[in-house]
């Protein structure tokens, strides 16, 4: 084997090298995408959750408006038994008015409040899943 | 000599190759029916999710807050009382009881998650590709509860299964864990009269 021979079976290894980690690196990002997906519904449902808490616990005036504040700013690393996985679940809520818009003084007089969540942790969670809620009191009774 | 050994090694270097690529392909279409299938099941959990949800939430409609408004309630099972109607997704004139439950009859598509109401299982009544569904059940404050007098809510952990398109021996599985709310007793709780 001369020297070109040897250049040209060097070419095809890294040309064939490149070839199979590109494919395999196009295969492994399929599959972070659909981890990913996955565990944003899970994420999803873990917003749902605590906003539906907040929800069912002020309809049955176990909350008030306010109790809002107090018991839903929190950071806490939850553990999920049936996905054998952690989340870190961020809670935030303030006064706002009816737009959303967070109110610059906290201490001020408002009807509404809005509610952050924040779910955060896995690994295969590749950015932070959010969902807000407002909520507001009804006079309706 | 010579020019049989580098005919040899060219045959042997085209062969793995042509076997990479094969491999490959093989791969490649093994990979896209997975993503398919995986992304269509994500699909479902999702609405899976908001079914249940919005079965769970429509508990005990038209009934007073001290009145009992499930019937049973055991780790795969949940019948209650409501006057929703859960077919026409409208309030009725008489009462309807409702149950969730997990068919564990295996068929070609998985056990089915039925949602039975007055005894009848509609056409959407079925919920495909369960594995399993485990109850866990909740008072109103959140303390974990068997007392059917009591619940109020229910964490609800989905197992979601769907045979591999290549390998049936390795089925997709995907779990969920939800917690659902009888958002109408909550309502009825409050005393909002």
């Amino acid at each position: 084997m001369n020297m070109m021979e040897m250049v040209l079976a060097l070419l095809a290894t890294v040309l064939f090298t490149t070839l199979s980690l590109t494919y395999n690196q196009a295969v492994w990002a399929q599959t972070d995408y659909l981890n990913n997906a996955t565990m944003v519904v899970q994420a999803s449902q873990i917003c749902h959750s605590i906003l539906d808490e907040a929800d069912a616990k002020l309809f049955s005036q176990q909350y008030t408006l306010n109790d809002l504040v107090t018991k839903y700013n929190y950071t806490k690393t939850t553990n999920y038994s049936h996905l054998a996985a952690s989340f870190t679940v961020k809670a935030e809520t303030q006064k706002c008015d009816g737009w959303g818009e967070i109110l610059a003084d906290q201490s001020g007089l408002s009807m509404y409040r809005k509610m952050t969540i924040t779910v955060t942790g896995h690994s295969y969670l590749q950015r932070p899943y959010t969902m807000t809620r407002l909520f507001t009191d009804s006079f309706i009774r | 000599m010579g020019v049989l050994l580098d005919v040899l090694g060219s045959v042997i270097i085209g062969g793995t190759l042509l076997l990479m690529i094969m491999s490959f392909n093989l791969q490649m279409q093994e990979t896209s029916s997975r993503i398919y299938y995986t992304s269509s099941m994500i699909e479902h959990m999702e609405e899976v999710a908001q079914n249940v949800n919005h079965v769970f939430s429509m508990a005990g409609i038209g009934f007073n807050k001290d009145d009992q408004i499930c019937v049973t309630a055991s780790q795969t099972a949940i019948k209650f009382k409501t006057f929703w109607n859960y077919e026409t997704d409208v309030l009725d004139q008489e009462p309807h009881q409702i149950e969730i439950r997990l068919d564990t009859a295996p068929t070609g598509t998985g056990k089915v998650l039925d949602v039975i109401q007055d005894g009848i299982v509609y056409p959407l009544g079925h919920i495909l590709f369960i594995e399993d569904m485990k109850l866990k059940y909740y008072n109103k404050s959140d303390a974990a509860t068997t007392v059917l007098k009591d619940i109020m809510s229910a964490e609800v952990l989905l197992t979601f299964r769907r045979d591999s398109p290549w390998r049936p021996d390795r089925p997709l599985r995907s779990n969920l864990q939800l917690k659902c709310y009888m958002m109408n007793r909550y309502l009825q709780e409050g005393a909002w009269d």
